[in-house]
């Protein structure tokens, strides 16, 4: 049983946890994912490690309620636990000296590149972070990235905050001032926000790291379930992964491999909605 | 009065009782119900007490066969569980899922002359025994006074479970570190609930726990701790890594990536650990294909191709590109599979995978194959046949071609030693890697085997690991 500590809402959706995993924090690193299940019929999901605390023997996730696991966990509060918490998976970020390192993040997506920010401004660049979302209840963590970062931007795509525009327009004004130039490109969110940025930079042949989240079971390498194809080769993102050289990833495929279970997923949210609406007292 | 050899050679051997075929394929209860005690008695008796019992020789953790089989004849069944409880911790597995017919029933003087003598059912006395131990025998948990070394033991599958069961026998402080949420290994996840239940799974562990046995689950040893950390840092005077063969292989033919194509372990771990079958009330999904085309000759793919047609598989088609001789499953596996209605579709070897416009598998094209001169293994080669291709048409394809070696845990510890295909290497008697203080056995060390070899390596390096542990002193012991 892993407690949770502490939640803070972020926006109406998404919400952020601390939680007890002394053994996942010792020896996490940022880029590292967790894999959870929260009671013993539920099913083993990935979220992204947003921060840790070896020391205090804490992990921080950040959740956006999309299905019935994401949904029943943002209900959960201080005190209440989780089942099983794995990790820390996946390969580290490689934090190198690119220079002018630019982190975009879409909407949760940013809670993936949140982490690297710290590390790569640590080890010496000049970060500048965008966060995006549709509209300015959906752009999160711009206050935590500032206190990591060199410069940020909000943005959203119906102008109601900060950059009006989607983080694939802002990257664009950034990639024309040629004043600072960059070294790299991190990012994370929705597959068409990740295929539209790597397009965007791969005529610049700017480098361009991106975070990837198949569906996963086992996160250890041993089922196959999570595999994509870079560069013409099948990785498995959980072992090989979750980041990627964007410019070598067959989005495509990523997006329609994520479609298996749709009818599935929606079968789980309509049973999930009728179990709250239904007043009979059986379930 | 105990019967004469010619009375015992006048028993013929009694089949197991088994659900009916087409019931049992549509759940996911357990297909064999086991021998009432009068029956077991009669078939132990069929034993003849061989003076010189090869079947000892064939077992892999030398269980004194005779011994317990005389005792079940007797009925005397404590006696019978102690003298297989001290060879084998986990019988009731093993009586389940070893492939006798090439171990104690294939040496057997009964199964003479081959193909018209029967051997005595080891296998299903040995489930007996097993099952009636669970319910009446009480461990005589004999906590021995600790040594004062720590020991870990990397996986909870076969190979741990019985390694840890022996170290902690000899009084040292065990903790097993499993990455997934259940102990059990390829024995939760990967052997089907109609072949060996959990609850059978969870009763052997937790025997082990009343031992004194640690489990630490949700640890991914490369990931959450290394190997170095564990021994350098964390106090561990030895540890026996036992993570299996945890690698799936794919074909690489085209449209592997298409909706509804599986590895075997991916479809089994739905099922088999997640419960998928039970969806909704289960979370994790799976797709249950109307035809399903499992690829593959061995256990995994009849486990796969069984678990399809019990998803509602209107057609579970087995393609395996030789013959039926040449399939390495279990015989008992093969004709269960058979009885249940599934397509066996022989000498067919897979070309490319086909999708529909929106992403999902619609058929397989495959090529016909003969069986032309043995190869390495002994087997005939299977030969395509040109111009022969056809399309075999299905909605899910399971890829069941065997599994590798996982990198994950190699790659986070310097010095280990491999060999060409990434299984560890280690000294053949002592099962101690190039590592001071770390033994290896199970499918990481031989390659994808059986659950009976893997527990005859924990056996094995317990023993090595204890007298390892003779010439050191304890990490943790004050100066």
């Amino acid at each position: 049983m892993y407690k949770i500590l502490d939640t803070k809402q972020l926006a109406s959706d998404v919400k952020w946890f601390r939680i007890e995993a002394p053994l996942v924090a010792k020896n996490r690193q940022p880029g590292q994912f967790v894999i959870i299940r929260l009671c013993e019929t539920g099913e083993r999901i990935p979220l992204t490690i947003a921060h840790s605390d070896a020391k205090e023997g804490y992990i921080e996730l950040i959740v956006k309620a999309i299905g019935k696991t994401t949904i029943e966990l943002c209900k959960k509060e201080k005190g209440d636990t989780l089942a099983d918490v794995m990790g820390p998976l996946g390969k580290p970020t490689e934090i190198e000296k690119v220079g002018h390192a630019v982190l975009v993040g879409g909407g949760v997506g940013t809670a993936v590149i949140y982490p690297l920010a710290r590390a790569l401004k640590d080890a010496g660049n000049y970060v500048t972070s965008i966060t995006g979302g549709r509209t300015k209840e959906l752009v999160v963590l711009e206050q935590e990235l500032r206190e990591v970062s060199d410069q940020v931007f909000a943005t959203t795509d119906d102008g109601s905050y900060g950059f009006h525009g989607t983080v694939a327009d802002k990257l664009k004004e950034l990639m024309d001032d040629k004043e600072r130039p960059i070294g790299a490109v991190y990012c994370a969110g929705p597959v068409p926000m990740m295929r539209a940025i790597a397009e965007l930079t791969r005529p610049a042949g700017i480098h361009t790291i991106v975070s990837l989240n198949p569906i996963m079971v086992d996160g250890t390498g041993m089922c196959g379930g999570c595999r994509v194809s870079v560069g013409g080769e099948t990785k498995f993102a959980c072992v090989d992964g979750p980041e990627f050289d964007g410019h070598l990833v067959d989005f495509t495929e990523l997006w329609d491999r994520l479609g298996a279970y749709r009818d599935q997923e929606k079968l789980a949210l309509e049973r999930l909605q009728h179990q709250h609406e239904c007043k009979c007292g059986s379930h | 009065m105990p019967l004469t050899p010619k009375e015992r050679m006048k028993i013929q051997r009694h089949h197991m009782p088994e659900r009916d075929p087409n019931q049992r394929n549509h759940d996911f209860d357990e297909v064999n119900l086991g021998y009432p005690q009068p029956l077991a008695a009669e078939e132990a008796a069929r034993c003849l007490h061989c003076k010189d019992a090869k079947c000892r020789c064939g077992c892999p953790v030398g269980i004194d066969i005779p011994g317990f089989l005389g005792e079940v004849e007797a009925g005397n069944l404590s006696k019978a569980a102690e003298i297989l409880l001290s060879a084998n911790a986990l019988p009731g597995i093993t009586g389940r899922v070893c492939p006798q017919e090439e171990q104690c029933e294939m040496v057997c003087v009964r199964a003479k002359p081959k193909g018209k003598g029967a051997p005595v059912a080891v296998g299903h006395l040995e489930r007996f025994v097993a099952d009636w131990a669970r319910e009446n025998y009480d461990v005589q948990t004999l906590i021995p006074e600790p040594s004062g070394f720590k020991v870990g033991v990397i996986g909870s599958g076969p190979a741990g479970l019985t390694c840890a069961g022996e170290l902690a026998k000899k009084g040292h402080k065990v903790t097993i570190f499993e990455a997934l949420h259940k102990p059990g290994g390829v024995l939760v996840y990967g052997i089907p609930e109609f072949r060996l239940p959990n609850k059978i799974i969870d009763a052997e562990v937790d025997r082990l726990r009343q031992m004194g046995v640690e489990i630490l689950c949700n640890v991914v040893i490369g990931r959450t701790f290394t190997i170095p950390q564990l021994m350098e840092e964390e106090g561990y005077d030895a540890l026996f890594v036992a993570i299996g063969a945890g690698l799936p292989i794919f074909m690489r033919i085209p449209g592997e990536n298409l909706k509804g194509v599986y590895s075997a372990n991916e479809y089994l771990t739905r099922v088999n650990l997640m419960g998928a079958y039970r969806f909704p009330a289960n979370d994790t999904p799976i797709v249950h294909g109307r035809r399903v085309a499992v690829i593959g000759g061995g256990n995994v793919a009849m486990d796969a191709v069984r678990t399809a047609k019990r998803l509602g598989a209107q057609e579970a088609m087995l393609i395996y590109r030789r013959s039926r001789a040449e399939m390495p499953a279990r015989d008992e596996e093969i004709a269960h599979a058979e009885e249940e209605g599934i397509d066996f579709r022989l000498l067919c070897n897979p070309t490319r995978i086909l999708g529909s416009d929106d992403g999902w598998v619609r058929g397989l094209e495959c090529v016909r194959m003969e069986l032309g001169e043995p190869d390495d293994s002994g087997r005939r080669r299977p030969v395509p046949i040109e111009g022969s291709e056809f399309v075999v048409d299905c909605d899910v394809v399971i890829e069941a071609l065997g599994a590798g070696a996982n990198p994950l845990l190699p790659n986070a510890t310097p010095g280990l030693k491999l060999n060409k295909w990434g299984y560890i290497e280690c000294d053949p008697d002592t099962l101690m890697t190039s590592i001071p203080g770390v033994f290896t056995g199970g499918d990481i060390m031989r390659g994808a085997a059986t659950v009976i070899l893997a527990m005859g390596d924990g056996k094995t390096a317990a023993q090595h690991m204890h007298d390892y542990l003779q010439t050191k002193v304890p990490a943790g012991a004050s100066a």
